[in-house]
């Protein structure tokens, strides 16, 4: 099989969500209707290199590096929609609806009161500009006249063992923010799922499927081909693209996805070493406590990827259009711009992505140079080959089985002449110095003798454990598919996803309501005011946690935090009496365990 | 479990008692502080059938008793910042409310919660 019929053979249905507006595009046609740009680092005007109409993908193979601190750019909406037209889009018949429940329902008063900070917060950055959706969608609309067919750019990677896919998908805009209430807007999305084969004697055997989602790397992102989680139809991945980020899913739903501002790492940081302590060294609370606790850090979004719209591949009712990259291809390999307009949002959430290869700073994606690693799979020997690696690995065992074995023999049979040598020269003092050194050489060899009995021990558990493996693999056993999974990106449960309109309508006026309340202690109760607002505080949030039927949780975080802060009193309070006490604790402790030494003799 | 239930119930008598010493709802008394003294009453009433809930091992006992520790804790927060604090009701809360987070006390009352990995179909 060529690259293009490898890519064929597994290229990977793509479902949507009914409301999509983008779907995978040409990048010939969608560059055709950008504007050129380059842009500074400082406050001057971006200059236009090209204007709509004069730019190809050859503009962008062939354009010279630009200076230092700017960067090239493509514009795909330069004039946003506004009033008369953006109410005309809005209403136009045929818009997909798109309706769903909100997102803050989902999550804590707590979280929310910080999420209306950083979306007011968020007015101040740099963001796509308001209309922009609707234009690109015009825009785009035009070029799905154009063009109707849905490509995607392909290419095969063969290293690491494995012989790797790599599927790219361009989006003209990724809407998620406007029009699904997601974290972010940008012109211009590049997403990618790779299938990853293994050569054998009957031809390539997938063996992994991983999709890209938001900047998320790791092993986590990969499923097993027989991973009954994975949906497949025939050699085909099922791969549910998210509604407006088209961040790619295994399993159809709507998922929680939690979006962490860069401003709180440190202390996002500082709170996953406390939980550890809390949670792994102290056996408080139940075991998802501290995820739920690093979860505050983190604004609530939902990644809808329902697979109820739209369709393209084997099967469904749009077919692929398949181009495969070459290392000809100038636009992949040289245009290290931007796709779509540069923001300054400091998140850089808002600016485009680079192409691709790159990343926004010029530096080679590693799904691009290195797919393979990408997803942890370096340290994943594919079955064909773990068979020989392990054998390989066992015989290296039995190499160093026998000469461990030969060491042992030898010690075994000169330490006990050593030892009777030393009881001779312990017999008379004029013999001193010869017997420091023989009793020197005897500890030492009976060191190495311990250290080669355990050595040898190892060596063969360690033998035994490949021979299993050997045995398993023989017998197609290849063990849990989901092992190397340490967070899984599951769909919300129904449970999570039928909140109450109660729960919902709070969640939407319960922020501003409180804001109120403390707007009215101030100004009608100033005398009581910290009771008071106290008091609101605590009364929101059983509300709030009633209807969320988290009351037991807020109860018990409630009860820890009063809880510290009392110990907090005591330890100042009593600070030299409480390392007093720990003493006598201990003391005691130790007292306690060396009589029942004592009297279990 | 024994250990903390009875000292509940020995925290609530002893409010009780100490209510009805000090002379239940005098006339003289203001309005807030009538409030306040008929809360703590309630409260330790509330103690009392934790402890025996506690003892028993049922289920409801767990959520109620860290109400009560909650509520006893912030009474002797609010107590201590104004000057007039009770460390040995604060020590006793802060170990009672440890201890039932505790995760093995946590599993016994049916509270512990397991890891859900599995996605919707």
């Amino acid at each position: 099989m060529n690259d293009l019929e490898l890519l064929r053979e597994f290229e990977p249905i793509l479902r949507f969500t009914h409301g999509e507006l983008f779907f995978p595009c040409p990048v010939d046609r969608y560059v055709e209707h950008c504007q050129l740009l380059l842009g500074t680092s400082d406050e001057g005007p971006d200059r236009l290199l090209a204007e709509r109409g004069e730019v190809c993908l050859d503009t962008l193979a062939t354009l010279r590096p630009p200076p230092a601190g700017a960067q090239h750019f493509l514009r795909f909406v330069d004039r946003p929609l506004e009033g008369r037209e953006m109410a005309r889009w809005l209403i136009r018949e045929d818009r997909p609806v798109f309706s769903a429940r909100g997102r803050l329902a989902r999550v804590g008063i707590g979280i929310r009161t910080l999420d209306s900070l950083f979306e007011v917060l968020s007015l101040l950055r740099g963001r796509v500009p308001g209309g922009t959706v609707a234009a690109a969608e015009r825009r785009y609309q035009q070029i799905r006249r154009q063009s109707p067919q849905f490509p995607y750019y392909g290419r095969v990677v063969r290293r690491g063992g494995y012989i790797t896919l790599h599927y790219l998908y361009f989006y003209a805009m990724n809407d998620w923010r406007s029009t699904f209430h997601g974290v972010n807007d940008h012109e211009a999305d590049w997403e990618q799922v790779f299938v990853y084969l293994e050569e054998t004697q009957d031809g390539p055997r997938p063996l992994w499927v991983a999709g890209s989602v938001h900047d998320f790397p790791g092993q986590d992102l990969r499923r097993r081909w027989d991973d009954p989680f994975l949906m497949r139809w025939g050699n085909h991945p099922i791969i549910f693209a998210a509604a407006g980020s088209h961040a790619n899913y295994f399993q159809p739903g709507e998922y929680l996805a939690r979006y962490e501002v860069g401003l709180l790492k440190p202390i996002s940081r500082f709170v996953d070493q406390v939980r550890r302590l809390w949670t792994q060294f102290l056996r408080q609370g139940d075991p998802t406590f501290g995820e739920r606790i690093a979860g505050l850090l983190r604004f609530p979004y939902v990644d809808y990827a329902r697979g109820d719209g739209l369709a393209i591949g084997p099967g469904e009712e749009h077919e692929w259009t398949p181009v495969l990259l070459t290392p000809e291809d100038g636009w992949v390999e040289r245009y290290q711009g931007l796709w779509g307009l540069a923001t300054s949002d400091p998140f850089e959430g808002e600016s485009a992505p680079a192409g691709p290869k790159y990343n926004r700073d010029g530096t080679i994606r590693q799904t691009w140079s290195d797919p393979v690693g990408w997803t942890g799979l370096h340290k994943v020997a594919p079955p064909s080959v773990a068979r020989r690696v392990l054998e390989s690995r066992l015989g290296e065992v039995f190499v160093e089985l026998r000469a461990v074995d030969i060491e042992i023999d030898q010690l075994e049979e000169s330490l006990p002449q050593l030892g009777i040598e030393v009881e001779a020269l312990q017999r008379s003092e004029v013999f001193r110095s010869i017997l420091d050194d023989r009793q020197r050489a005897l500890a030492e060899g009976e060191q190495r003798l311990r250290a080669l009995m355990q050595r040898r021990a190892e060596l063969i558990q360690t033998a035994e454990a490949i021979q299993l493996h050997i045995e398993r693999i023989e017998a197609g056993d290849l063990g849990d598919p989901t092992s190397h999974i340490r967070q899984f990106h599951v769909p919300l449960t129904k449970e999570e996803l039928h909140e109450s309109r109660l729960a919902e309508t709070w969640a939407a006026v319960s922020v501003g309501l409180l804001l109120l309340g403390f707007v009215g202690i101030v100004v009608f109760f100033p005398q009581v005011w910290l009771i008071a607002a106290g008091g609101m505080v605590v009364a929101f949030v059983a509300i709030d946690a009633a209807l969320r039927r988290k009351l037991v949780d807020v109860l018990v975080g409630g009860s820890v935090v009063l809880a510290l802060i009392s110990l907090g009193v005591l330890l100042y309070e009593f600070f030299l009496e409480a390392v007093v006490v720990v003493f006598v604790l201990l003391s005691l402790l130790i007292i306690i365990d060396n009589f029942r030494e004592l009297r279990g003799r | 479990m024994t250990a903390i239930a009875v000292i509940q119930a020995i925290t609530s008598v002893s409010a009780i008692a100490g209510w009805w010493r000090s002379g239940p709802f005098d006339a003289g008394m203001r309005d807030s502080a009538v409030y306040l003294s008929s809360l703590a009453v309630l409260v330790a009433v509330i103690g009392l059938i934790v402890a025996g809930g506690l003892l028993s091992m049922v289920r409801w006992a767990w959520p109620l008793a860290l109400f009560v520790l909650s509520v006893q804790l912030a009474v002797g927060l609010w107590a201590y910042y104004h000057g007039h604090p009770n460390y040995i009701t604060l020590a006793l809360g802060v170990v009672a409310i440890f201890y039932l987070n505790w995760r093995d006390v946590r599993r016994a009352f049916g509270y512990l919660k397991v890891r859900e990995s599995t996605p919707i179909e």
